[in-house]
């Protein structure tokens, strides 16, 4: 569903060269969950924003759904976005607009008429269980809930694809949980390929089926989560995987005892 | 007191020219100074169109005019006038130059603004596969309508200070009747009055404008 291939991507700061990403090929199957694992500033955002060319590649190419969009127009990469939800770590949503306005501003780039628009904003909102926040404010709603209208309108427009930048880093254990479950029924019930970079190994552990490892631009190693032992043979993925036995995983539990 | 009321309906007249003259150039602002300032944003370097020669054209001329002394360019512009409105003198020839300044004056100001939204509101706009022009009246114009209302109230009462300066070519204002009568004259009472009105309508303006500018921003 989603392939990068050998793409690659080289951001100027001054006078240097900053090598962000490494040539890098990845291949994301249709109703997978991939996570991307590393440290910050290892090329993780980088890669994720490649895949709807938020980022344009210095080199390589990036398919969804068999479309090449780096051979797109800028008309056909507009059309294509919209089957491409993206959420982020600090929600940006529009602050001045209602959480439906939010939800009908992706509808209307994607020009549904006016009716629908309202219609579907609502029933958006009703399944991230905010329909009674419609006429509200983003000011006035609490992390997780901005972060639940944002995923609202990532997939308003019924995406195949949804790309998720650290979406939870930003929220308390007990409610990256439940952002956690929800992205997972989005994926169960709805089909979506969701690609979820983080810096956390508990939210790649609870969430995703395949977890790459990222380090220096590069993708280190690829771990398939559904085994039931996993064995990272990289450092990085030693670390990441034994330390959060013993560090974190307590104050994780307690996360999920909170839930009853 | 006998002056004032002997010269009501000249203060009147001045009330309507600084009225006119106000209007027009803030007309000005809005309908060009506004899309020069969005023009500005979008080409700045970083941002949605950058483009670098086409920003620092604008960017340049904008300045420029911004530099002069308003004097100087109301002065300057008095064949400009006369070919737009077919005279150099009069509230009407006065709007022309006063436009002229009004222009680039909104436009840094609406720039200013739209660099206060936040990068990760349009980048998820631009994801979204939102048209530039439904990114510039969903995204950019609602989000910075706070601020460019502030701008607008600053423009309008400096535009309403500088109108005063436009007496200078008859262009008539309660500026221009405060200087002919109070300074020239030496009548007091009408240069009194006439600060009494400017006051008083600054003051309005600015209330009316963070009235407005607060009612408008839901960012608590
Ligand atoms: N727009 C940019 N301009 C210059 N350097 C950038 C830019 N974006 C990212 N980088 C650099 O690229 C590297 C990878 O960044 P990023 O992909 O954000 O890492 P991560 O998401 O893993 O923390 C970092 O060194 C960062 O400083
Ligand atoms: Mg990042």
């Amino acid at each position: 569903m989603i392939t990068f291939r050998e793409v690659s991507k080289q951001f100027k700061a001054g006078r240097q060269w900053v090598e962000a990403v490494r040539p890098t090929s990845l291949h994301v199957e249709k109703g997978q969950i991939q996570g991307i694992i590393g440290f910050s500033g290892a090329g993780k955002s980088t890669l994720l924003r490649m895949a709807n060319l938020l980022e344009l590649p210095t080199a390589g190419e990036v398919y969804i759904d068999g479309q090449e969009l780096t051979g797109l127009s800028a008309g056909e990469l507009r059309e294509a976005r919209r089957s491409i939800g993206m959420v982020f770590q600090h929600y940006n949503l529009l602050s001045n607009e209602t959480c439906a306005a939010n939800v009908e501003f992706v509808l209307k780039a994607a020009k549904l008429p006016g009716r629908e628009r309202k219609r579907r904003a609502e029933e958006c909102l009703e399944i991230v269980g905010l329909a009674d926040k419609a006429k509200q404010y983003p000011a006035q709603l609490s992390g997780g809930q901005k972060q639940r209208v944002a995923i609202a309108r990532a997939l308003a427009n019924n995406p195949k694809v949804l790309l998720c930048d650290e979406p939870t880093s930003a929220l308390d254990p007990v409610t990256t949980l439940s952002i956690l479950e929800f992205l997972e029924k989005i994926n169960r019930e709805l089909q979506v390929t969701i690609m979820l970079v983080t810096h956390e190994i508990q939210v790649a552990k609870r969430l995703c089926s395949r977890v790459a490892v990222m380090e220096g631009g590069a993708i280190t190693e690829q771990l398939d989560m559904t085994l039931p032992e996993i064995k990272p043979v990289t450092p990085l993925g030693q670390f990441l995987f034994d330390t959060a036995e013993v560090s974190s995983s307590s104050v994780w539990r307690r996360g999920e005892g909170y839930r009853g | 007191m006998d002056s004032i009321l002997a010269l009501q309906s000249e203060i009147i007249k001045a009330i309507e020219q600084t009225f006119t003259m106000v209007s027009i150039s803030v007309a000005a602002a809005i309908i060009v100074g506004m899309p020069v300032g969005i023009l500005l944003f979008l080409t700045a370097p970083g941002n949605l169109r950058a483009n670098r020669p086409l920003y620092s054209v604008v960017s340049y001329a904008v300045n420029l005019v911004r530099s002069f002394p308003f004097l100087i360019l109301l002065v300057a512009l008095i064949p400009f006038s006369r070919m737009i409105v077919g005279t150099a003198i009069g509230p009407l020839a006065a709007s022309v130059s006063l436009s002229v300044a009004a222009i680039p004056f909104y436009a840094r100001l609406v720039e200013q603004s739209l660099r206060d939204v936040p990068k990760g509101v349009i980048e998820a706009a631009v994801a979204s596969g939102a048209s530039m022009k439904h990114i510039i009246w969903g995204v950019l114009l609602s989000e910075a309508r706070p601020g460019l209302v502030s701008g607008l109230t600053v423009t309008i009462i400096s535009f309403i200070s500088y109108s005063a300066a436009a007496g200078t070519v008859g262009g008539g204002g309660i500026g221009d009747l405060a200087i002919r009568y109070g300074y020239q004259r030496f009548e007091t009472e009408v240069m009194a009055a006439c600060i009494v009105i400017l006051v008083v309508i600054v003051q309005l303006v600015q209330w009316i404008g963070s009235f407005a500018a607060s009612r408008l921003d839901k960012r608590k």
